[in-house]
């Protein structure tokens, strides 16, 4: 008798646990989970951990767009709902694990994304992948792993590779921001 | 001759009624007099003048300071905004490279061959 109530009241709750399961796989979208890499700060030299979700990019919303390069970075913006960066460099090899590197591949295995580029040679892994909604390009996730350095990149949204890959002659015109890491 | 009678009459010098003098004085009295407002009022109007001002003062420090924090957040979230996109292009140029110089020796390799 008890052991039958018991059942009964946990059975709506199995139940919406088994339903909602593959809908939360599904619906993980884009954005990478990627807090399991913090503990790799403790040991890196130099760690780079950058995240911009849609509160700072409509903050950041106030870029003039009167400067050429600032209209260019608007435009590149326009369409992105999020920057998540992990970077790490290590002084020596090994600092990793393989399963650091595959618990974000398993994540990018997941219907939506797909692998575009895939390099690997001896100790490096080059990979990017495309997230496509609705036959639309949305979102990025960049995996390079070498011996003494592991860069995650995972953008949200719309990306406009060219324009993205020229950002690099940009960084002179970073604003000038004192006490900006305070 | 009748004119002249008249006038005289006119501006003869007279005494005033009985009692004017008082009367005078007692108005001059009460014009004098200073507004009877009641003490409490009279102390509450001088508390009101720097409690407003020190009021005006703290609405227009907090308002410098909402805009100041408001500017150095918008700065901040820029410069994040465009570390961000540098790292990221950086990282897609890097693979770039790598690609191409794979497809290269690639090529090489098979003109070689």
């Amino acid at each position: 008798m008890n052991t039958n109530f018991k059942t009964k009241s946990w059975l709506p709750l199995l139940l919406a646990l088994l339903a909602l399961t593959p809908r939360d796989l599904a619906a993980q979208g884009p954005k990478l989970q990627l807090d399991h890499l913090n503990r790799l700060a403790d040991a890196a030299s130099e760690t780079v951990d950058v995240t911009v979700d849609p509160a700072t990019l409509q903050t950041a919303g106030f870029l003039s767009g009167h400067d050429v390069n600032d209209a260019k970075i608007k435009a590149l913006i326009e369409g992105i709902k999020g920057i998540y960066i992990k970077s790490f460099e290590f002084t020596a090899a090994g600092a990793y694990s393989e399963q650091d590197i595959e618990t974000v591949r398993k994540q990018l295995a997941a219907p939506g994304w797909s692998r575009m580029v895939s390099v690997r040679e001896k100790d490096e892994l080059t990979e990017i992948y495309f997230w496509r909604e609705g036959g639309q390009n949305g979102g990025l996730a960049v995996l390079s792993a070498e011996s003494k350095e592991l860069t995650i990149v995972n953008i949200v949204g719309r990306v406009d590779l060219a324009a993205l890959t020229a950002m690099g002659k940009l960084m002179p015109k970073l604003p000038r921001v004192p006490n900006i890491l305070k | 001759m009748n004119l002249d009678h008249e006038l005289r009459q006119a501006l003869k010098p007279q005494d005033p009624p009985a009692g004017f003098a008082e009367e005078v004085l007692r108005r001059a009295t009460i014009t004098g007099q200073a507004p009877t407002t009641p003490l409490h009022s009279r102390r509450s109007r001088w508390f009101a003048l720097p409690i407003a001002a020190s009021l005006l003062a703290a609405a227009f420090g907090w308002h410098h300071y909402v805009q100041r924090q408001r500017q150095t957040d918008a700065e901040r979230a820029t410069y994040e905004v465009i570390l961000a996109l540098h790292i990221a292009g950086e990282t897609l140029a890097d693979v770039q490279k790598k690609v191409q110089d794979k497809l290269r020796n690639q090529n090489e390799h098979q003109l070689q061959n």
